[in-house]
This record gives structure tokens, C-alpha cells and sequence, in this order.
């Protein structure tokens, strides 16, 4: 099996037992149902790519992870479900941009490259995730705010910085 | 921006926005694979600044007859420092069919390393060009993509298939003045004896009628041979949307269409003037000229015509242009009819032109597609009894009418109807 694909059902069934097992500890047995339901959805998406599937689908795991937090599932098991979901929705892209031509040296290499930047990426981002999950701070409101700013500054400066490189 | 970067940027969004409402520390703590999944895209997208590459297009040839295989090859070098990860993507035009390879590729290029695309495309005939390559360069993630199009110029004719004709042996009414292989009723230099006239002073002494002269003393006669002289073919092809026909993959124009190429090529090959005009959506044509080049001119402008959408001024075929032919030339008329086309015929008459009519049946064409009911039987007659009308009709105006089946070979029908006595239907 190509290694794309091994991932992608790793990825979809590792997110569905993240959210599945996370409603289960708390007794939500329609969110798990749901959870379960949305991996069903997730294999209707790698089969139709180009629609909006793939996109419906991401928003509606991430929607399920943060419901589950609303009522008080585990954390890290939601965070987790959510992280591999975006795997899973990346996968789908690759696999439909390679498609049937990944023969050639030069396409494998990007391949492997796409696959190690994702890893690394959700890696990152899950150990911050996980560490930050572990720790309790008390923040007060302004210094929040002021966080609050410096995350919506942040993301305008990354807007800008990819507007500018996708236009030529 | 492409839609995976619109999708990441909203979530991430909506769950700062959420965690915000609710003032739950964990839906913050979620962003972060999502930000992490976005800043490694953004760190690994290249400098456009420093993007260089030198691109290039092969074809296996310049110039093709019908149906015939084309190979293709793209090629795309990474001239920057960095590796840059990239999509080749070659946009298809309309009539191409791919047989093999790809038309798009994602690949990893490192300093210096080239890559290449390749496919093989066939197509009945037409004009293909194409003046860049597009590429798409972006990060590995495909987050950030930038669209560039780099200059890889090429083009290929294919042009319509010939089958050979013989060559026929025919007398149009008229000639021209230029030596050729029909013999133009005219004593002058040549092969065939034409008849023996008294001698004028600068007559060859070669041609002197020795025996006449010893009968009649003091005179001296000189043979006569028959002029041989070439002809003014002119051929018009009806590309209006009203004639064509469709059965699957077949196309009774791409049969007329045919049709004139092995006409123009024959001719040309026997030494003949040929001029050809296309009648349809767009107006082509190619004013009279001999040799190979006029048939190279003919070949590109046929594999440019197109039997598709028609405009008011190609309704009838009374608008065509025939003052653009030479006087007294034979004219070719390649075109299935419709009922309103009768006119031109006179006129083509009324003008001094020899014509010849050679109409593919559009009934036996379709014939294998229509339903076997009454009906259907009906109406295949009453349209076989009024396209009958119309060949009898034109034939009645002393013009040669070939009603050929395409199923058919054209060349007898076309040497029958150039020998024969004018106006005898074939």
C-alpha cells in the first residue's frame, strides 16, 4: 500500500477513536455516535476530493472536538482528534494531487517531503498542545487581551506574508 | 491563497474566537496544530525573488499528417539555490486526445535539477500552439502556491489524411496558357499530331510535312502538334453548421473535408493551378497557386477549418464569394446541400465556370443511427426523394453531380464524372 494512504487510514481511525473514546469517558453516546458517523463521511470525502467534502468533513471533526471540550471531555484525547483529522484532510489533498502519476524519483521525494513537513508540524504542535494542556496558569484579563491582540496581529502579519508570496 | 490555506486560517480563527466566548483554555490549546501546520507551510515556501528556471517544450515534429502520434516534452531546470517543490502542469486545447503520460506532475527539484514531463497526444487534425508551461510553486504542504506561467514556445500541424488518387486524364473547357498534361485543342508544341498548316517563317525545319511539300511544289508545310496545357481548379468546401452531420465519432463534414485534401493533392501533383475556399463560420481561403508550397497552403488551411457554429453570412451558400476564382475554371463544389442551395449553381453557370458537384449523402451517412420503425422509414424516403430533386435539379444545369456514400471510394465517381459527357448524373 502506498504510503499516503497507510497514513490516511491510520490518521481517520486514530481521530475517530480520540473523539469516540473521549465522548465515551463522559458518557456523551450521541457525540460518539457522531464521531463514529463522521469517519464514514471522512472515506465519502477521499472518494470525491475536489468537492467540498473534505472541508465539510475537517469542520465538522474540529466542531465535535470542541463540543467535547464544552462538556468536559478529555483534553489531549480531543486536541488528538482534532490534529489527526487535519491530517487526514491534508491526506486526501495529496492523494488526489498525485493521484496516479507518484512513479518518478523527483514526485516519491516530494511525497516523503510533504508526509515529514505534516509529521513534524502536527508533531510540534501537539507537544506544545499537550505541555500547555498539563500546566495551569492564571492569567489576568488584561494580560489576556493583550495575548488576545497579540495572536489576531500575528495571524494578519502571516495573512499578509502569504498574499504577498502567491502574487506575482 | 488556496483553499487549504482559507480552511486552516478559519478554523484556527473560529476556535480563537470560540475559546474566547466560551473562556476555555483547551479550545486555545487546539489551535496549535493548526498554527504549526500553517507556520511550517510558511517557512518553507521559497523567496519568489530568488525563483529561476529554464523551461522547455520538445516536439517530436513540426508537421503531421492525420491521426498521427505526437510526442511531447516538457522540461522545467531548478536554476535557484534552494529546492523548490512544484507542480509542471501542461494545459490540454480542444481536439487533443492523450494516449499516454500525464498532464500534470508534483515534483521536488534540488539546485540545478531538471525535470521532465511527457506525453503523446493524437488528434484528427487541427493547429496546436502553445507559448508557456504553468507551473505552480509552493511549499511542500501546498498552502502557499504561487501560479507562474514561463515562456516554452512550440507548435505542430496536423493535417488532414490524404489518400492518394491517380492521376485522371480529363478536358476542362478551358485552359491555361502553361504547360501542362491536358491537351488544350490548340496546335502548338507537343506530343499528340494535331493537324499541318503552310510553313511561316520561323517555323522549325525538324516539323517540315515532307511529303505534303513534294506534292505541292513551291509551298512548304509544317506539322502541328496539340497543345498540352494544365487547368484552373478551384474547390470549395461547405463547412456550415447546417451540413454537418455526427454518427458517435464520425463527422460527414471531416469526410468532405478529406475529400478536398486528396482532390487538391492529386491536382497539384498533376501540374494544375489550385485554389480552394472554405465556407462556413469562418472564411478561409487560399487564392490559386501550383506546387508543393500551394499545397502546403492548402493542408494548413484545411486542418484550420472547422464544420462548427454557424453565423448569418454562412447561411446559404449563394454568399460565397465565386469572383474569386479565375474565369472559366472548374470548380469543385464539396457539400452534402441543403435545399436553399441551388442558386448557386446558377450562378456558377451564369458566370462562365465549369463546375462539379460531389455531395456525400448525409442519409446513408445517418442512416445506421436512425430508428428502424415506419416512421423512420418514411421520413428517410421523403428526404432521399427530395435530395433526389435537388441532384436532378443541378444536374439539369449541364453539372456533373457525384452523390457519393462515403462508405465509397471517391476517385472512380470523379474520373467517371470528368469523362463522361457533362450533365450525366453518376
Amino acid at each position: 500500500m502506498i504510503p499516503r494512504k497507510t497514513f490516511f487510514v491510520v490518521c481517520l481511525v486514530a481521530s475517530m477513536l480520540c473523539l469516540t473514546i473521549g465522548y465515551g469517558f463522559v458518557g456523551g453516546w450521541i457525540g460518539a455516535v457522531i464521531a463514529i458517523i463522521s469517519g464514514l463521511a471522512w472515506l465519502l470525502a477521499r472518494k470525491y476530493p475536489l468537492s467540498w467534502l473534505p472541508h465539510i468533513s475537517l469542520f465538522a471533526s474540529v466542531g465535535l472536538a470542541v463540543a467535547g471540550q464544552l462538556t468536559e471531555a478529555p483534553p489531549l484525547l480531543m486536541i488528538g482528534g482534532s490534529g489527526f483529522a487535519l491530517a487526514a484532510w491534508d491526506l486526501i489533498f495529496l492523494d488526489a494531487d498525485l493521484g496516479a502519476n507518484s512513479s518518478g524519483e523527483q514526485t516519491r521525494r516530494y511525497e516523503n517531503k510533504h508526509l515529514q513537513s505534516l509529521a513534524l508540524a502536527l508533531g510540534s504542535g501537539w507537544l506544545v498542545a499537550f505541555i500547555g494542556g498539563l500546566l495551569h496558569l492564571q492569567i489576568p484579563f488584561v494580560v489576556m487581551m493583550l495575548f488576545v491582540a497579540l495572536v489576531i496581529f500575528g495571524l494578519e502579519r502571516i495573512w499578509g506574508t502569504i498574499k504577498r508570496r502567491s502574487t506575482r | 491563497m488556496n483553499n487549504k490555506t482559507w480552511v486552516v486560517g478559519s478554523i484556527i480563527f473560529s476556535l480563537l474566537i470560540m475559546a474566547l466566548i466560551t473562556r476555555n483554555g483547551d479550545i486555545a490549546w487546539m489551535m496549535l496544530p493548526f498554527l504549526a501546520y500553517l507556520g511550517a507551510g510558511i517557512l518553507q515556501t521559497p523567496p519568489l525573488e530568488k525563483l529561476q528556471f529554464i523551461t522547455g517544450r520538445t516536439l517530436e515534429q513540426g508537421r503531421s499528417n492525420g491521426n498521427a502520434f505526437v510526442d511531447v516534452k516538457l522540461s522545467v531546470q531548478n536554476q535557484a539555490l534552494e529546492t523548490i517543490y512544484l507542480f509542471i502542469h501542461e494545459v490540454v486545447q480542444a481536439e487533443m486526445k492523450i494516449t499516454e503520460g500525464h498532464l500534470g506532475q508534483w515534483v521536488e527539484l534540488r539546485s540545478g535539477e531538471a525535470a521532465e514531463l511527457k506525453y503523446t497526444f493524437t488528434a484528427a487534425r487541427g493547429n496546436f500552439s502553445w507559448s508557456s508551461i504553468r507551473i505552480v510553486v509552493g511549499d511542500p504542504l501546498g498552502l502557499i502556491e504561487t501560479e507562474m506561467f514561463l515562456p516554452a514556445s512550440s507548435m505542430i500541424q496536423i493535417r488532414p489524411q490524404i489518400r492518394k488518387f491517380k492521376a485522371i486524364r480529363f478536358r476542362p473547357h478551358s485552359t491555361l496558357h502553361s504547360p501542362g498534361s491536358i491537351p488544350a485543342r490548340q496546335g502548338g508544341s507537343g506530343t499528340d499530331f494535331f493537324g499541318v498548316r503552310e510553313f511561316h517563317a520561323g517555323d522549325s525545319l525538324r516539323w517540315l510535312d515532307w511529303r505534303l511539300t513534294a506534292r505541292h511544289p513551291r509551298k512548304f508545310f509544317t506539322k502541328e502538334f496539340e497543345q498540352e496545357e494544365i487547368a484552373e481548379i478551384g474547390l470549395i468546401l461547405d463547412a456550415r453548421q447546417s451540413t454537418e452531420l455526427r454518427v458517435g465519432e464520425e463527422s460527414l463534414f471531416e469526410s468532405s473535408l478529406g475529400a478536398t485534401a486528396s482532390l487538391a493533392e492529386m491536382f497539384l501533383h498533376q501540374g494544375h493551378r489550385v485554389s480552394l475556399f472554405v465556407f462556413g463560420e469562418t472564411m478561409l481561403q487560399v487564392f490559386p497557386g501550383y506546387g508543393k508550397v500551394q499545397l502546403h497552403r492548402i493542408m494548413g488551411c484545411l486542418s484550420k477549418a472547422k464544420g462548427g457554429t454557424e453565423n448569418g453570412a454562412a447561411a446559404h451558400l449563394d454568399f460565397i464569394p465565386i469572383r474569386m476564382f479565375p474565369s472559366h475554371a472548374l470548380i469543385f463544389i464539396i457539400s452534402p446541400l441543403v435545399s436553399a442551395d441551388r442558386q448557386l449553381f446558377l450562378r456558377l453557370r451564369a458566370y462562365g465556370y465549369q463546375a462539379v458537384l460531389i455531395s456525400p449523402d448525409p442519409i446513408d451517412f445517418a442512416y445506421p443511427a436512425l430508428a428502424q420503425n415506419t416512421t423512420s422509414r418514411l421520413a428517410i424516403r421523403a428526404a432521399r426523394l427530395e435530395r433526389r430533386l435537388l441532384l436532378n435539379g443541378i444536374s439539369h444545369m449541364q453539372i456533373p453531380v457525384i452523390d457519393w456514400q462515403i462508405s465509397q471510394p471517391l476517385l472512380p465517381l470523379v474520373r467517371n464524372a470528368l469523362t463522361r459527357p457533362r450533365g450525366q448524373r453518376e
